[in-house]
């Protein structure tokens, strides 16, 4: 009965969910889509497990702050594309704002040590 | 979580469920995707077509576990597992016929009985009078005091009733009324009827319009007036063909001409004759049928001690206190006491209206529910008996599903779905019979109880057999199961493995259940018979006080 989720903890899940709905803010895309533009852009720092993204994204969509729809992807497969919602982009700038904090935080401590 | 998020996971939940097929093709080709877009770029980057299949899969994991994650996002996991509880339930009970129509058919009369019975407390007791604020509703009774004897009388005195209306303070209004039988004759049939004459003042005190027409005016409370009527929906309904023209009609009322002003709303409801005294007399028991006005004569007018012949409702003022309002008709009361006699005193006393009309009965009914109660805790007492029966043959299931890795816990859930399939058929099963049983006691009311009329199962009594069928079902399936437990795996399985009657332990066992049977059975025939002695005396005519 025992489901358990990749090692994640509450913090590295958040930033999962930031990560998501932030580039979701160039359009819709869908799920492979995302986890490409995470790795490119990061110049493959961070890989996007499939685990964690999916269970993510539903989470997301779940939680109301994403919305989803099936399209027909570059290559005319049927796909599920996500959008942010206004809670959605709510939530971004929340997000933005407490990461801003947070990375400088550690980034100033960092420094000092 | 935020109270939208919430909502918004709800409903997508709900709606998943709805389209279950949905649900999995979605995520099925959701996964699909990522699975062959993958590909593809392993292709593109140069593998061979096997190659990059093997290697996007081995990225992607285990297909079938990452679609259970999700679906396990998107379903309500308690409910596939209770659906399966329920469902393995239902076939091991249809594998033991017998059994599962005797414990449904208890379980039936159990909560059957309780249902019927709890109605009664319902509808007579928890159930406010249908007035507007009834809490502040009082019948005002009298009573003379020789030395330290107070007798009260069953009823008032008009005039002191028009003596605390012109003077006590602590009452919004008080109205006053007085039984009447009559024939009345309308066109060419005639019928005995029976009635109140009532003030005027009675319908806005207990916040009642007629349906049509008016009820009576200040003025028709004199003589002198003519003779009003005001029908109740029923009589209109019997007697007048439910004639929407009705008002301003003549009757005759005992030879008299009377005018209908208006009929009552279906849903009032009023005491039956008697019930507005302090006594019981069979010939003021009847439901009251219609009102008349009051038509006070100058004799009746006249305040003094005696010729007490009239009921009298009083509303206190909001927030007035009963002692407050008591010791100012106390005061009046003294006044006119003092005028005719010394050797009496006159005095007042102030019943709350639910008290009055349901208290002679309420210790009566919380007796028949004690019974019914009574009466369920030895069906689910027997019931578990059963059970244990029926564990003892199923321990060697039981073990085995244990020794196969089942957790206790799901064996647990396994009982108690068991109980709570049987309860619920009991319980269906009941309350269509109670529901019946409660129609045919208003309709034909063979029990003198007050309030009868507004006895229904209703959401209320619904859910309080839901509650009752819920309990009973998780004490006769979860005890044995408890109790079965604590016996080792290993043991059940090497002494079942044996024949079964050469067990010293399960032949005590048997004799042990057998025992316990027939002292339960004893106790239920006792209980049962207290409770018919008990019913006997609701049945039976009210008490004389």
């Amino acid at each position: 009965m025992e489901r358990k989720e990749p090692p994640s903890g509450e913090m590295l899940r958040d930033t999962l969910d930031m990560l998501v709905l932030k580039t979701l803010q160039k359009g819709p895309m869908h799920g492979y889509g995302i986890a490409e533009f995470i790795e490119e852009r990061s110049e493959d720092v961070l890989r996007v497990e499939e685990g964690a993204l999916y269970p993510a994204l539903h989470r997301l969509e779940l939680r109301g702050l994403l919305a989803a729809e099936w399209g027909v992807s570059d290559n005319r497969r049927r796909a599920k594309f996500y959008r942010l919602t206004a809670a959605g982009r709510k939530q971004l700038e929340k997000d933005g704002v407490r990461w801003g904090l947070i990375s400088t935080a550690i980034a100033r401590i960092m420094e000092t040590a | 979580m935020k109270i939208t998020e919430s909502l918004t996971d709800l409903w997508l939940r709900i709606k998943s469920l709805a389209l279950r097929r949905k649900l999995h093709h979605d995520l099925e080709d959701e996964l699909d995707f990522h699975l062959a877009m993958r590909r593809q770029k392993f292709e593109r980057a140069g593998m061979p077509p096997s190659e990059a299949a093997a290697a996007a899969r081995r990225r992607f994991g285990n297909p079938t576990l990452r679609h259970e994650n999700l679906r396990s996002l998107w379903t309500f996991a308690w409910l596939d597992s209770l659906a399966r509880d329920l469902r393995y339930a239902c076939r091991s009970m249809a594998r033991a016929p017998l059994f599962m129509v005797v414990a449904v058919a208890t379980l039936a009369f159990g909560i059957g009985a309780n249902t019927a019975i709890f109605s009664i407390v319902n509808g007579i007791l928890l159930r406010a009078m249908p007035y507007d604020k009834p809490a502040d509703l009082y019948f005002i009774r009298e009573g003379l005091q020789h030395g330290a004897e107070r007798h009260i009388f069953s009823a008032v005195n008009s005039g002191n009733v028009l003596e605390w209306t012109r003077r006590a303070r602590s009452f919004q209004s008080i109205a006053m009324m007085m039984p009447s039988n009559d024939t009345i004759v309308m066109g060419s049939g005639s019928a005995n009827v029976h009635g109140l004459r009532a003030s005027a003042s009675l319908f806005p005190l207990l916040g009642i319009h007629p349906r049509i027409g008016r009820s009576f005016t200040p003025e028709e409370d004199q003589m002198g007036h003519g003779l009003e009527i005001l029908l109740t929906d029923a009589l209109w309904r019997e007697r007048f063909a439910a004639n929407p023209e009705i008002v301003g009609r003549r009757v005759s009322l005992n030879g008299f001409p009377t005018t209908v002003v208006g009929v009552l709303p279906p849903s009032f409801y009023f005491p039956k004759q008697d019930q507005i005294y302090d006594t019981s007399t069979s010939h003021w028991s009847s439901p009251v049928e219609y009102f008349l006005n009051l038509n006070l004569g100058a004799w009746e007018r006249k305040p003094g001690v005696g010729n007490a012949n009239f009921a009298a409702i009083g509303r206190v003022l909001p927030g007035v206190p009963r002692q407050q309002a008591l010791a100012e008709l106390e005061t009046i009361e003294a006044a006119i006491g003092r005028q005719e006699t010394d050797e009496y005193s006159l005095h007042a006393e102030l019943v709350p209206l639910r008290a009055a009309i349901v208290g002679p009965a309420e210790s009566r009914i919380w007796t028949l529910m004690a019974g019914a109660g009574l009466v369920l805790i030895i069906v689910c007492v027997n019931l578990a008996g059963l059970m244990i029966g029926r564990n003892a043959a199923r321990s060697r299931e039981v073990a085995i599903r244990l020794a196969l890795g089942a957790g206790r816990w799901t064996v647990l859930r396994q009982f108690a779905a068991e109980g709570l399939v049987l309860a619920a058929a009991g319980g269906a099963i009941g309350v269509a019979g109670a529901f019946l049983g409660v129609r045919f006691l208003v309709r034909y009311a063979p029990i003198s109880l007050p309030r009868l009329e507004s006895v229904t199962v209703d959401g209320r009594v619904l859910a309080f057999s839901a509650a009752v069928a819920l309990a009973a079902g998780l004490l006769c399936s979860v005890l044995p199961a408890l109790r079965a437990k604590d016996r080792g795996i290993e043991e059940t399985l090497r002494s079942t493995a044996a024949s079964l009657t050469s067990s010293r332990r399960t032949a005590f066992v048997h004799r042990l259940l057998a025992s316990s049977e027939i002292a339960l059975c004893t106790v239920l025939l006792i209980c049962a018979l207290l409770l018919g002695q008990s019913l006997s005396r609701v049945w039976g005519p009210p008490h004389k006080r």
